[in-house]
């Protein structure tokens, strides 16, 4: 099982909790949830991916 | 008209919740938030529960226990010790659940020779994770939350520097 697969769960688990510390309706959590993590992990891929063109090229 | 009962119903929450800070900190229905701190610092969601909001309750203990229980399998039920490393230790006192467990399991050399050594830092992160979100739960009963926010940040940086 790979280091990155680990980074699913424990991210999920700390949007959810800081997102329902602050709303109180769970539609609303979760779609706000998913919004973050889809953000979050496009901007971490995003990134990577400059690192990796950057090591690889320059 | 509608605006009317916007702005009704508005001015009404302000006042609700300007009755809940009331002086000592204690809630207009008469219940006290330091002890609703206390609880939830105890046991992941009992404040909340104390505070009638059971499915917050249900929600912040099942998922916090799924964390703490998903670290200490990566762990091979093993906790370090403050002399071990301070950075995770101090992630125990985020609840005092988390903080008995910690000195029960804790070992002066965690780290195991064999079995699931290689994820054994993972499921420190976890359980460290779980211990430090419920503090970020029991700060937000006093409305706290963005200082713990800071203090995590801070905590991070200092360990990244450390390491570096």
């Amino acid at each position: 099982m790979s280091y990155i697969l680990l980074y699913v769960p424990i991210c999920l688990v700390i949007l959810s909790v800081l997102e329902t510390i602050k709303e109180d309706q769970p539609s609303i959590i979760v779609k706000h949830v998913l919004k973050s993590f889809v953000i979050l992990t496009g901007m971490l891929i995003a990134v990577s991916a400059i690192i990796f063109l950057v090591n690889k090229y320059l | 008209m509608d605006s009317e009962n916007i702005s009704i119903n508005s001015s009404q929450e302000v006042k609700e919740k300007e009755a809940d800070k009331q002086g000592d900190g204690v809630k207009s229905s008469g219940k006290s938030m330091l002890l609703a701190a206390l609880l939830g610092w105890l046991i992941p969601g009992a404040g909340h529960l104390y505070l009638g909001k059971q499915w917050k309750a249900l929600f912040f203990f099942m998922v916090l226990v799924f964390t703490y229980l998903t670290g200490l399998y990566f762990t091979g039920f093993r906790t370090v010790s403050w002399g071990d490393n301070q950075f995770y230790y101090i992630g125990n006192y985020g609840s005092g659940a988390t903080l008995f467990l910690g000195n029960v399991l804790s070992q002066e050399k965690a780290h195991p020779v064999e079995g699931r050594v290689e994820y054994f830092d993972v499921g420190l992160l976890y359980t460290c994770v779980a211990g430090l979100l419920n503090a970020v739960i029991v700060l937000s009963l006093y409305e706290l939350a963005a200082y713990a926010y800071v203090i995590g940040i801070a905590t991070l940086v200092i360990q990244i520097l450390l390491k570096g």
